[in-house]
């Protein structure tokens, strides 16, 4: 070997020595960079020459290709793991949030149950009392007043949910969009030879938000390109091309919104529900419209049936006056919004003298048989729910709290899950500092020999050229 | 397992953060002393306190109202000794005034008397209490009866009241079965008014004639005293009774909401014991990086 090729063998050494200095400095200064890969500066020989009669001499080394650090069984898991993390998570902060149906909250609906059917007591004993009348007329204004803040708390929860979603659906949207340019970008850059180690990072990050988003799952083809498709099937991202997730307000949810997509080809929108989404957005809508929708259908039915009940009875009876009653309370003609709109009849808040309390025609003021009628209400068993309002209020209380729990200790699961992927994907992919530091001196010491080297030959040559 | 820097710092991030949740959690207890704040914290506990806070409303009011009722049946009772007393009276002078030794304006002046005493009686079947009379039934706003003794209350309905959730006992007595028969009693004011008239008109035969109606009102009186009596009675038992079921409802609440004070306590001490090692495991886990020791 000539001294020109000791050289050259110096500079290429150099270089593949450069080379690893400046991955693992890459690698360090994304030491914090989320969804970041440790890359690996990978140097092979270079390819022997043959010196006669009988020997190859090595030409040093070169740097073959930057590769990433990731496990593919890992990178598997992570998208359903993450989607289910997300989507528990969501649920529970979510149910954690609504304050409506504390048990202990103040001028809440079972204390008001309890002062409405003690003022009917009170005055049962003293029907013709204009105080106690007045009385009755207040606490039955504060138990429609309960339902009404109850009712509109839950509402408010529900209303929060859809801002969220809507949030998240902008969020999706510009994700999907992104993951698919970043599906052309990738197969441009490979078309060199080389992996475009920084682009498949994000695209793997935009994977897993996606997962953690909606559920949804990536799908490698033969052409490089990653795939998105909702838990349903439906493709969000197909190639270089990315479909997109809206919301419309559904009347069959009350108002509230739904989602749909426009697929990749720009076809749809096509309606979804809350099945053909996993993550984040499964948690809201199962938050939304499987708890809070249901615990506010049965707080409208326990309105309904109790104003019904009673509104019965007071009609059947006789006010001071002797007249035959009117309804006690106002509420719709079905159960739904009957929470947030039951009020006390107008003309009796204006005239409690209308309060229906006897039942015979110059009874007498003290005639309270009617009072007792409706004071059976409280342990009468409701239409709906064939139990007495307190046990009704009661189970929609525990019932709540069940599912909060619920969601609660399944995020802890979850999360578990989730974090010891985390730590099995960082333990391959992150970047130990002290690993870095490591290969940062043996790259230092590499590239100190290969300069003795080049030293050496330079010296070398200077000795040959000062040959006459 | 390969342990890389950003582990360390989300680990430290994830346990400290833990920590102090606890600590929150913990604080949040300390300071409102609730054990249950949302249905979640205890699904069953948020369950049974809605039952129980309006089933301790019910029994306050049940045992309000068995109480009032036991004192207006005192009332009654002391207006029926009154009434008592006005026939005793009624019956002493019949029988000083059936002697043949008083003389005419003996009986005149007695009549007078009977005529007080039947006044009186008047007043003591018009008692009243807040301006509902006690024994005109559901008609109490007006005085049963009036100063001749017609009577304008209920024939037939009497008060009731509570004494368990859903029973009802009578719980006033009605002005014409106390004085005017209708029970099957005698008529305590016909016989005031015949002793009256045989005493005004001094014939001591009608006098002595009105003596049996008048003992016969005293018996029946009696009868009446003692079955107001039992009434009040169990009145007062009631009222016991919903004391003793509004405490337990009370007792069993502050059981499920209260939290133990210095259970409460010593979880406080140890989450923030528990925060101070975390927060100190990880401060030492970052000062471990070969970047400090190569300088």
């Amino acid at each position: 070997m000539d001294l020109i090729a000791i050289l050259n063998l110096g500079a290429s050494s150099l270089a593949a020595h450069r080379a690893v200095t400046a991955t693992a400095g890459h690698n360090m200064a994304n030491v914090n960079t989320p969804g970041y890969a440790r890359q690996r500066a990978e140097l092979v020989t270079r390819g022997a020459q043959f010196w006669a009669p009988s020997s190859y001499l090595g030409r040093g080394v070169v740097l073959e290709r930057v590769t990433q650090a990731r496990d593919r069984f890992i990178e598997r898991q992570l998208p359903a793991v993450l989607g289910n993390a997300a989507r528990s998570s969501a649920e529970a902060h979510a149910l954690r949030s609504v304050n409506a149906l504390d048990p202990d909250g103040p001028g809440g609906l079972a204390a008001a149950i309890g002062d409405f059917y003690s003022s009917a007591r009170a005055l049962s004993q003293n029907a013709g009392d204009m105080s106690l009348r007045r009385a009755f007329v207040g606490t039955s204004q504060r138990l429609a007043l309960a339902f009404n803040r109850t009712a509109q708390g839950l509402e408010f929860a529900r209303d929060g949910l859809d801002a969220e979603l809507e949030n998240m659906v902008a969020e999706v949207n510009i994700s999907a969009s992104e993951l698919a340019e970043l599906n052309a970008a990738i197969k441009s850059a490979r078309s060199s030879g080389a992996e475009p180690n920084d682009l498949l990072d994000r695209r793997q990050m935009l994977v897993d938000r996606l997962a953690e988003l909606t559920g949804a799952t990536p799908i490698n083809d033969g052409e490089g390109y990653v795939n998105i498709a909702l838990p349903g099937g439906l493709a969000l991202v197909s190639g270089v091309r990315a479909g997109s997730l809206s919301t419309v307000a559904d009347p069959g949810l009350g108002g509230h919104l739904a989602l749909q997509l426009t697929r990749a080809d720009g076809t749809g929108p096509q309606a979804l529900t809350a099945a053909q989404f996993g993550g984040r957005a499964a948690g809201l809508l199962e938050a939304r419209d499987a708890v809070i929708g249901q615990a506010l259908d049965r707080l409208d039915s326990l309105a309904f049936d109790l104003a019904t009940g009673i509104n019965l009875l007071h009609s059947a009876g006789l006010d001071l006056s002797g007249n035959s009653g009117n309804n006690l309370f106002t509420v719709p003609v079905t159960p739904g919004g009957a929470a947030s709109t039951i009020a006390v009849n107008a003309a009796i808040v204006a005239d409690p003298r209308l309060i229906a309390a006897g039942r015979n025609p110059g009874g007498g003021a003290g005639d309270a048989w009617n009072l007792f009628r409706i004071i059976n209400t409280e342990t009468a068993n409701l239409a709906t729910s064939g139990v007495p309002a307190a046990a009704t209020l009661s189970r929609i209380t525990a019932d709540f709290g069940a599912a909060t729990r619920r969601a609660e200790a399944v995020t802890v699961q979850d999360q578990t899950m989730a974090d010891h992927l985390h730590a099995m994907r960082e333990a391959t992919a992150g970047v130990s500092i002290d690993e870095e530091m490591v290969t940062l001196t043996q790259a230092q010491r590499a590239y100190e020999a290969t300069m003795k080297v080049i030293s050496t030959a330079d010296q070398m040559l200077e000795t040959l050229m000062q040959l006459r | 397992m390969r342990v890389t820097d950003k582990m360390i710092f989300e680990r430290a991030a994830q346990y400290t953060g833990r920590a102090r949740e606890q600590v929150e959690r913990a604080v949040a207890e300390n300071a409102t002393g609730l054990r249950v704040r949302h249905p979640g914290d205890d699904p069953a506990a948020s369950g049974i306190i809605v039952r129980r806070k309006i089933a301790h409303e019910k029994f306050v009011a049940v045992a309000e109202g068995a109480n009032r009722a036991a004192d207006e049946l005192g009332m009654a009772d002391s207006a029926l000794s009154d009434l008592l007393a006005s026939i005793n009276r009624g019956y002493e002078l019949g029988v000083q005034m059936a002697n043949a030794t008083n003389s005419a304006s003996d009986r005149a002046a007695a009549a007078l008397e009977v005529d007080q005493l039947f006044n009186s009686a008047i007043r003591s079947l018009n008692t009243e209490i807040g301006g509902r009379y006690l024994f005109g039934g559901v008609v109490d706003s007006a005085p049963p009866f009036d100063p001749t003794g017609v009577y304008s209350g209920s024939t037939t309905t009497a008060r009731d009241v509570e004494v368990a959730p859903g029973i009802v006992e009578t719980a006033s007595l009605l002005g014409n079965e106390v004085a005017l028969g209708a029970s099957g009693g005698p008529n305590i004011l016909t016989a005031l008014t015949a002793l009256r008239t045989a005493l005004a008109n001094d014939d001591t035969g009608a006098v002595s004639g009105a003596l049996a109606n008048l003992n016969a009102s005293v018996k029946h009186l009696s009868d009446v005293r003692g079955r107001t009596g039992a009434m009040q009675n169990m009145f007062e038992t009631a009222a016991e009774a919903g004391r003793l079921a509004r405490d337990s409802e009370r007792d069993g609440l502050a059981d499920l909401t209260d939290v133990d004070v210095f259970e409460a306590a010593s979880r406080l001490a140890q989450a923030q014991r528990a925060l101070d090692a975390a927060l100190t495991s990880a401060a030492r886990s970052f000062d471990l990086t070969l970047l400090r020791k190569l300088g």
